[in-house]
């Protein structure tokens, strides 16, 4: 085995998801004692306290840890695509809009008859989104426009989601706003699972072969395309890796932002700011953070009603102020 | 108009009441009915005021006779039943889907975990007091809302099989009137149903 550079980091950031993972398991609702849990989840007949432990912790855990992954993921990829450290899923308006594509999706009825429908509108969304804002923004990754154009994708996909959740005859809507802008990994299944599966595994795949690319498009453009990287091609990737993959996690969980842009941040001095090394370490760190989120929000209770979102938020939030302020001093 | 009687809601705006009452016009205050004893005697006091006394006594009293008949074909041992609305709500005691239950000879499992009234569930917690029947209300309209998503979660069918639901209307559960005992009937079929399987 040739030794990876990043190695010792991945070996453990990976610890660290596996801990979180486990320690996820052990909390819910119920309170449910580690030597019960172990029992139930080896015993071969259904008890209650197994199908808690396998319907409803187990899918929600690892909910947790695939959103992390590829909110980490893509945000990495779109801060070395749009040479912006500011770029990330949920402040460029992909969740919002993979949200917007989940929302006309269900409410419709459309997921009664097709279940897939779920994630390829999310998709479909995140990726309109995804293509609008190059075009808004304009080339160059001008911190502001970029900024600027997310807000107002986000805005408008916002407004709509709203719009359509209000026109549903449905009483119940309406208060599922709340939902679909904050995210939540509550009462999620396997079902949830089993049907985005492979909109995740195509979505990661084709983020991951980016890497190379996004080396050579960190030394401009112009070197990337005499290096023989065709970025046609490494757009589409990105693009398409992105919109699969936050669109197929946004379509069950909600938006929930911010992951993507802290993460990457924390990473990048040590991984060398080479973008391609950025990478893995990014999804890993991205489910540990998505995780720890998670299991603040069940600490808090099942009364709380806490939303996942709001969490990140107010981590991710200060943070990104802290970047602009950054940022800025770099300009003068 | 000029009413001889109005007959209006203990919830109804006080005002308007003391404001009719002040024009001579009698005012019956009828609570929210959340018990089944209550159910007779309201009618009673109605029909005592309406000076129908013959006929809401044999409604009253026929009422009775049906309740007491299900109540002396309650089984020792009672199934668990749980009550489960959108967004994870169940309803105890202090409730007249409550009532329902525990007359048609169930357990209402919400009675287990001390919750009065209706109020929040989380499925982690349905699912481990291993419910034998699930009580449903009306979905209020078929267009689909995540509200409804979770009594379609993995956990409670396979919990419940594939048998172990029954819808109650939210007619029966918001109207105390004498008709609830369709629904009594409806849950005392299920729980004999339930019986008959575990013996």
């Amino acid at each position: 085995m040739t030794k990876h550079p990043d190695a010792p980091l991945i070996v453990i950031l990976s610890l660290i998801a596996i801990a979180l993972f486990l320690t996820s398991l052990m909390i819910g609702a119920a309170d449910l004692s580690i030597a019960q849990l172990i029992e139930a989840a080896f015993a071969s007949e259904k008890t209650p306290v197994s199908i808690v432990f396998w319907e409803i912790r187990v899918p929600r855990a690892l909910l947790g840890v695939i959103t992390g992954a590829t909110l980490g993921l893509s945000g990495a990829v779109l801060q070395g695509l749009l040479r912006n450290p500011l770029a990330e899923p949920g402040l460029i308006g992909v969740s919002s809009s993979a949200s917007l594509g989940a929302v006309i999706a269900i409410y419709t009825g459309l997921t009664i008859t097709m279940p897939y429908a779920l994630p390829a509108f999310a998709l479909l969304g995140a990726a309109i989104a995804a293509v609008l804002l190059p075009m808004l923004a304009g080339g160059r990754g001008q911190t502001l426009t970029l900024i600027l154009a997310g807000v107002a994708i986000s805005s408008i996909a916002t407004a709509l989601t709203s719009l359509a959740l209000n026109l549903s005859p449905n009483p119940f809507a309406a208060m599922e706003i709340v939902f679909w802008m904050l995210g939540s990994l509550n009462d999620r299944s396997m079902q949830h699972l089993y049907i985005i599966a492979p909109f995740i595994v195509v979505g990661w795949a084709l983020l991951l072969i980016t890497g190379k690319g996004l080396n050579a498009l960190s030394l401009g453009e112009e070197t990337a395309h005499t290096m023989g990287v065709s970025l046609p091609r490494l757009r589409f990737c990105a693009i398409v890796g992105t919109a699969a993959s936050v669109g197929a996690v946004t379509a069950v969980t909600g938006t929930i932002g911010f992951i993507g842009l802290i993460v990457p941040h924390l990473l990048r001095k040590m991984v060398g700011g080479e973008p391609q090394r950025l990478l893995i370490p990014s999804a890993i760190a991205g489910a540990c953070l998505l995780t720890l989120a998670d299991i603040t929000v069940k600490l808090f209770g099942p009364q709380s009603n806490l939303k996942l979102g709001v969490l990140t938020a107010i981590v991710g939030a200060p943070f990104f102020l802290w970047l602009i302020i950054k940022q800025r001093r770099a300009l003068i | 108009m000029n009413p001889d009687l109005v007959i209006a809601g203990t919830y109804t705006n006080q005002t308007t009441v003391q404001m009719l009452r002040g024009l001579g016009i009698t005012v019956v205050q009828v609570p929210p009915v959340r018990t089944i004893p209550d159910i007779a005697r309201e009618l009673r006091r109605l029909g005592k005021v309406l000076g129908q006394e013959q006929k809401t006594e044999a409604l009253a009293s026929r009422f009775e006779t049906t309740v007491q008949r299900f109540v002396e074909a309650q089984p020792d041992e009672k199934a668990r039943a749980g009550v489960y609305y959108a967004n994870g709500y169940t309803a105890g005691d202090g409730s007249l889907v409550n009532e329902l239950i525990t007359t048609a000879g169930l357990q209402n499992i919400a009675n287990n975990l001390g919750l009065k009234g209706t109020s929040k569930l989380p499925l982690e917690l349905l699912i481990l007091e291993d419910p034998q029947l699930l009580v449903e209300g009306t979905q209020f309209s078929d267009k689909p809302a995540l509200a409804f998503e979770l009594l379609a979660h993995p956990a409670l069918k396979r919990t419940l099989g594939n048998s172990g639901r029954v819808l109650v209307e939210d007619k029966y559960t918001i109207c105390g009137l004498p008709f609830v005992a369709e629904a009594i009937e409806k849950l005392a079929n299920q729980s004999k149903r339930l019986g008959a399987r575990a013996e």
